[in-house]
């Protein structure tokens, strides 16, 4: 069921959108823990 | 006049008026070369997105997806990661003391005029390459707006590149780099919703293109090795190519830089996510193009109303500009500053200092259009060229210049080793080695070999060497 879900389409589009959200969302707490410890 | 030519036209007077502001505006070579280094994060960042983002990614990064499919998508993961590297590792003892060229920061850490030239030599001869490249993409945009010759588009571009930067120098291109960043971004946000009405939504464009290429969505369009090195490559690439690495000394302090990179990652994320869209859309509406490279233009002016057309082309365009105009910037410091100044003529008054930069970018501007209209360099894919720029950048500045800052053993011998040892294996794996490996990897390796090796049998470096870099 797993393989089936990650084999489509919509998830391997959407996966990179998502992993660039966190990306930068990532970036954006380290810069806050920079700057702030 | 069409409503393409005026939309260029007015694009055009933009980055003149620019130039000619920053014309007024430069007192000195540190404005020059390095915009007086006093840049905040909204404009070091934007210049820092604008450079990146090239005909390389309006044309090549379409142009590959196009014939390779989503998996190539992945390699842009490696680009956050190399710029978060560059901020956090990189960029706090890189920019303790500013330099105007990266080969001047490599002639202190490195304790000599001599490999400061060899620095200089390496990045002009890489940056003529790669401006090739993208003076091929600007006379592609030209024939399709303009209707005339691609050599005639090519010549003209590079007038245009010429005047504002040789007059404006570091200033004019970081403000007309703002500017095209957001003709970028306009023509990449306007375009994608226009697109996707024609092939109904994402879900639509989704089920479209699988149909068209089943294999577009797998991994088994490109090899995973070259999938891999290639992100190697755009992660080395990015930690060390010169035009990056001299806007963080154009930048105000740290905090400045952190900012600016943090507005740079989501900028080249965000754009270079929406030209994946249409990347995949012209798989679906133009599955029979001779070559990927001319998936945009014609997005552009078949797909896309006239005006939205032209802001499209004038997108493109301003992509390639806002690089080679940096390209430009390097290879002429490099060559005026770093090789005429400090190596042939020393005793230049700074009077006539300003007149020979400028001379400088004009030549380093000119031998490329030169070289295409002889034929040299013609008909390579777009993005292949930018990765074996960023190949060479990357096995030749990567270990001197992050090893330079981190380790304190690092000597002038060893960076020298691994600056041309680097540059050597790079040539010989991308005629020789196999295709599925990009060549990156090659001349990393051997470049990090050399470095520490010959660091290591040579005497240490002199205290005033490394005392800049790592005395608090």
């Amino acid at each position: 069921m797993n393989e089936h879900i990650v084999g489509q389409p919509g998830f391997v589009f959407w996966g990179l959108f998502l992993v660039c959200a966190v990306v930068v969302v990532g970036y954006a707490v380290w810069l806050w823990w920079v700057e702030h410890k | 006049m069409t409503t393409q030519m005026w939309v260029f036209v007015g694009y055009f007077a933009v980055v003149f008026a620019i130039g000619w502001y920053a014309l007024r505006a430069t007192r000195n070579e540190k404005d020059y070369w390095i915009a007086g280094g006093e840049l905040g994060w909204f404009t070091g960042g934007a210049t820092m997105a604008a450079t990146h983002t090239s005909a390389g990614t309006f044309v090549g990064t379409i142009g590959v997806m196009y014939t390779a499919g989503w998996s190539f998508g992945w390699v842009l993961l490696a680009i956050p990661l190399s710029y978060w590297f560059m901020v956090a590792v990189l960029a706090p003892r890189f920019t303790k003391q500013k330099e105007l060229t990266l080969p001047a920061f490599i002639e202190t850490r490195y304790y000599g005029k001599g490999i400061r030239g060899l620095a200089a030599l390496i990045i002009l001869i890489a940056t003529v390459v790669y401006i090739q490249a993208q003076i091929v993409a600007g006379g592609l945009i030209a024939n399709t707006v303009f209707g005339v010759s691609t050599t005639t588009g090519m010549v003209a571009f590079t007038v245009i590149l010429l005047v504002y930067t040789v007059i404006g120098g570091m200033i004019a291109v970081v403000y007309t780099d703002a500017f095209q960043l957001v003709v970028m971004a306009l023509g990449a946000v306007f375009a994608v919703p226009l697109v996707l009405r024609q092939v109904d939504g994402i879900s639509g464009l989704l089920h479209l293109v699988e149909s068209a290429h089943p294999l577009v969505f797998t991994w088994e369009t490109m090899p995973g090795t070259l999938l891999l090195t290639m992100g190697l490559s755009f992660f080395l690439g990015g930690i060390a190519t010169p035009e990056k690495l001299i806007r963080l000394y154009a930048m105000k302090d740290m905090s400045t830089i952190r900012r600016g990179i943090l507005f740079a990652i989501v900028t080249i994320l965000g754009l270079n996510l929406l030209v994946f869209i249409l990347a995949l859309a012209s798989i679906v509406l133009f599955p029979e193009l001779p070559t990927g490279d001319l998936a945009m233009p014609m997005i552009a002016t078949a797909v896309l109303p006239t005006t939205l057309g032209a802001v499209m082309l004038a997108a493109i365009t301003a992509a390639m500009m806002s690089t080679v105009d940096s390209l430009l910037i390097v290879a002429g410091s490099a060559l005026s500053v770093d090789i005429y100044q400090n190596l042939l003529n020393p005793d230049v008054t700074p009077e006539r200092r300003m007149w020979i930069d400028r001379v400088g970018i004009l030549l380093v501007g000119s031998v490329p259009v030169v070289l295409l209209l002889s034929g040299v360099g013609e008909g390579e894919l777009v993005q292949f060229i930018v990765l074996l720029f960023t190949a060479l950048m990357a096995a030749a500045f990567v270990m001197p210049v992050v090893g330079g800052i981190v380790w304190r053993r690092a000597t002038k011998e060893g960076a020298a080793a691994a600056m041309i040892g680097g540059v050597v294996a790079t040539f010989a794996w991308e005629w020789f080695g196999p295709a599925s490996v990009e060549p990156v990897l090659a001349g990393f390796l051997a470049s990090a070999t050399l470095f520490v090796g010959v660091s290591l049998a040579t005497p240490p470096p002199p205290p005033s060497a490394i005392a800049p870099y790592f005395d608090s």
